[in-house]
């Protein structure tokens, strides 16, 4: 179990964040220069906080208040770094076995690590020698090795090319299967959290937007900047005008919508309103529906075999929508720049966030 | 023989050697605390360590021999204390060769070891390994081919220092003639052929130290 | 990293092979006179004489004057000190470095004059005086070479001699600076000077024209030496410096120019 709260001046800005790991994969997301990775040196040891606290099973690693601060070699900690760092004079078994206590053979543990990761007959080969995805196995053949009580990957896949990004994450998750200590993941790409985290926590500006389990962050942020970040087209500022039973009435800007009622929230409330831009419908028929509405095609963005579609409401004060569309649809319907639609917001679909 | 006598040449060898051995043992030592710690006057202290490039050789001397010789409290202290008596000796030839060859070490030994990628080092402290050990197992592995240049720098500077051990050890056949000064003794009298013959085997020597360190040093890593 | 090691290896062999102990004597024994360098054809043979006759080695070492005073203020081991005047020596005995009852003067220094060919000296063998020394101003003459006059006595008298010619003005753009007679000898040997102002005692095999110059034009050079105080090799200090009252080295003083009680000096070719 690993329980930290840190606090450390960097860049300009602060970082105060604070977590409790059990046995489970976090996932901390974070744009680039978020300050993941010094989050990750913080708790290594690396890095010394500002002020803040760290245990890891029961043992205080760092306590700013009491002047503890445990160094580096006595945590336990297995680290594995963005550039990998695996050590460029020492073959691939030497490398693994580098953490080891001096005294015990190991031929077992390394052939063991070599076994689960597919480096068979790689032991005497050199760091240079191997390509990106073998160096991330042996990195953490290398940190798994010593038995560490925590494991910490700083964006793991990041440094490799697509293939091996996708083959990689299953061996990860193979490697989940097997671990039953805390992990923390630090990565900006919420692919990677969403195949390896149990729960995963978004960092923005130093602080901790947003925790919770992988699935229900995705499906429903809290946030609307956890919304933004997750890739979150649309996100308009919006204020609650109405409500009814399980359904609240949301303006935003001269749009208005219904969206599922939800606790503490009443008229008045300042709030915004979010919708992927793939769950915003075009539709053509006239079947009476909530949140339908006439706008016209503003301007059209080709992605590959879809397009990204700007759709002005004729609703004045309403704000843009974006929406994906299928090429091969938009060619049949012949929709092009200036064409009218009809756009539907089906309203399980609607987010309503801070 | 041209060469009459070969003490310069002995003599040269075994200053240089001394010489170079205590430059690398505190010339690393500085280096690590000048790339690694962060101390106040950090900086005054590497200017310091340079000086001896930038002042004239024979200024250089000039404050060794104030500095230890009989006049000055502290080679009066080493003398009675220890018995030691460095100015107008081999070991005072060994002084002025390791402060002028010091600067030439530290430079590429700092660079050397900073050049060492912290991850490592950090790496190989979270696998539970302490200072010394990550010292011995990754930084100087990882450094040594800036260490070794910088050695062989510090080796050929004191080979062929002339002013500061002239001042420092000065001129005395057959007790502190470095072979540097012979070579200057020889052509003041006029015996070129002598001189020309000394003057033939360092360069020779040079170049085939210089050759052998270019070497080993072509990299793999 | 093994090949690092053999190197390793090979050097601290080669280094314990080749460690020369203190010197081919041990310091105890040998004795160190430190001379001027125009005393060195003089003492040269007298360390040979010396040697022979038994006594320990002589180490020789040879310097400007002043430089070898200096050296011995900050501790240099030297036994016996023969300076090219009075000076240097006078100045060590009144600081206590010198035993003063060792002070000892055998001759005068003479100060010569040597050209490269084509410059020509005046005919005869007489001692150039003011007007023949103004030779040196010919345009022929590029570089007139003499010791420092500012530590070394030969040098000094240079100076002396061609102010008194009225020369030292004129000839400013001309004049180098050798850090001893020998150097400045060495000067017009490599063929870097046209002519040069050194002691007689360099030129008794010199194959350049060579004239003395006269005494009058500057101060007397005593030639004097002291002992160092408290050496342990005073006695052979003193062996030594008795060979130079002997015939033989009365002789050795004459034959290289120096004025040794009324016998008038020398001048050759």
């Amino acid at each position: 179990m690993l329980d930290f709260d840190l606090r450390k001046a960097f860049d300009g800005y602060a970082l105060e964040l604070s977590a409790r790991v059990g046995p489970e994969w976090l996932v901390l997301l974070a744009p680039s220069g978020g300050g993941k990775s010094l989050t990750l040196n913080l708790l290594a040891g690396i890095v010394r906080p500002d002020a803040g606290r760290v245990t890891l099973d029961g043992q205080t690693l760092y306590d700013g208040a009491h002047g503890v601060n445990l160094p580096m070699r006595r945590r336990r900690i297995g680290y594995v770094f963005q550039d990998f760092a695996l050590f460029p004079h020492m073959t691939v078994a030497r490398n693994i076995a580098y953490g080891l206590p001096a005294g015990v053979s190991p031929e077992q543990d390394v052939a063991r690590w070599l076994a689960f990761f597919h480096l068979e007959g790689r032991e005497a080969a050199w760091p240079r020698e191997l390509s990106g995805g073998q160096r991330q196995r042996v990195a953490l053949a290398r940190a798994l090795a010593c038995r560490p009580r925590l494991l910490l990957l700083d964006e793991p896949l990041s440094a490799l090319d697509r293939p091996i990004r996708l083959s990689l994450q299953t061996e990860l998750a193979r490697l989940k299967a097997e671990l039953s200590i805390p992990v923390v993941l630090v990565t900006h790409d919420f692919g990677e959290a969403q195949v390896l985290g149990d729960r995963v926590a978004v960092l923005a500006q130093g602080r901790l937007l947003e925790t919770g389990p992988r699935d229900e962050l995705f499906a429903r942020p809290r946030r609307h900047e956890t919304a933004r970040f997750l890739g979150v087209e649309n996100v308009w500022p919006a204020r609650v005008v109405g409500g009814a039973g399980d359904a609240l009435r949301v303006e935003a800007g001269g749009l208005t919508a219904r969206v599922a009622a939800q606790p503490g929230v009443g008229p008045g409330s300042a709030r915004f309103l979010c919708i992927r831009a793939a769950d915003v419908r075009l539709v053509t028929d006239e079947k009476p529906r909530p949140n339908a509405m006439e706008a016209t095609v503003a301007a059209i963005t080709p992605e590959g075999a879809m397009s990204r579609l700007m759709l002005q409401p004729q609703a004045a004060g309403a704000p843009a929508l974006v929406t994906l569309l299928d090429d091969y649809v938009r060619g049949r319907y012949g929709i092009e720049v200036g064409s009218p639609v009809r756009v539907w917001l089906p309203p399980e679909k609607l987010l309503l966030c801070e | 023989m041209i060469v009459r006598d070969w003490f310069p040449v002995l003599l040269t060898l075994k200053v240089s050697l001394t010489a170079t051995a205590f430059t690398v043992g505190l010339g690393l030592g500085l280096a690590w605390l000048l790339a690694r710690r962060r101390f106040p006057g950090r900086h005054l202290v590497d200017a310091l360590l340079m000086q001896p490039l930038v002042i004239p050789p024979t200024v250089l001397g000039y404050y060794l021999l104030v500095a230890f010789g009989r006049g000055s409290w502290l080679g009066r202290a080493l003398e009675e204390g220890l018995g030691l008596t460095l100015v107008f000796t081999w070991r005072g030839a060994v002084l002025a060769a390791v402060v002028a060859s010091l600067p030439l070490f530290v430079k590429p030994a700092r660079a050397a070891l900073e050049s060492v990628d912290p991850h490592l080092e950090n790496a190989a402290r979270l696998l539970g390994k302490g200072e010394w050990t990550v010292a011995r197992t990754i930084t100087l592995p990882l450094a040594w081919r800036g260490l070794l240049a910088g050695g062989v720098m510090a080796f050929a500077r004191a080979v062929g220092d002339f002013g500061t051990t002239l001042m420092v050890a000065g001129n005395i056949p057959g007790r502190t003639q470095t072979v540097s000064i012979a070579i200057y003794d020889l052509v003041q009298t006029g015996n070129t052929e002598a001189a020309n013959a000394l003057v033939l085997l360092v360069t020779c020597f040079s170049l085939a130290v210089l050759w052998f360190v270019s070497r080993v040093t072509a990299g793999r890593f | 990293m093994v090949r690092a090691r053999c190197v390793l290896a090979c050097v601290l062999a080669l280094a314990g092979a080749l460690w020369p102990e203190a010197g081919p004597v041990a310091a105890a024994e040998g004795l160190t006179v430190a001379a001027a360098a125009s005393l060195q054809p003089v003492f040269g043979e007298l360390v040979r004489r010396f040697e022979a006759a038994g006594e320990p080695r002589v180490t020789l070492v040879l310097g400007a004057s002043g430089s070898l005073a200096q050296q011995m203020r900050h501790g240099a081991p030297y036994d016996l000190f023969a300076s090219a005047d009075a000076r240097w020596v006078r100045g060590l005995a009144d600081d206590g470095l010198i035993d003063p009852t060792s002070l000892h003067t055998y001759a005068l220094g003479r100060l010569a004059l040597v050209v490269r060919p084509p410059v020509p000296l005046p005919p005869g063998e007489a001692p150039l005086d003011a007007r023949a020394l103004a030779l040196l101003k010919a345009p022929q003459v590029r570089v007139v070479a003499l010791a420092n006059p500012a530590h070394a006595p030969y040098g000094a008298a240079a100076e002396q001699a061609l102010r008194r010619a009225g020369l030292w003005r004129a000839l400013a753009p001309k004049r180098v600076y050798g850090e001893n007679v020998r150097q400045a000898l060495r000067f017009l040997e490599s063929g870097n000077a046209e002519a040069a102002l050194v002691a007689v005692s360099l030129l008794a095999d010199a194959r350049w024209p060579w004239r003395s110059v006269q005494p009058i034009l500057h101060a007397p050079i005593p030639q004097t030496l002291g002992i160092a105080r408290g050496s342990p090799r005073a006695a052979a200090a003193r062996r030594f410096t008795a060979l130079l009252a002997t015939p033989v080295g009365q002789a050795l003083l004459i034959r290289h120019g120096y004025e040794v009680a009324l016998h008038p000096p020398r001048s050759g070719l």
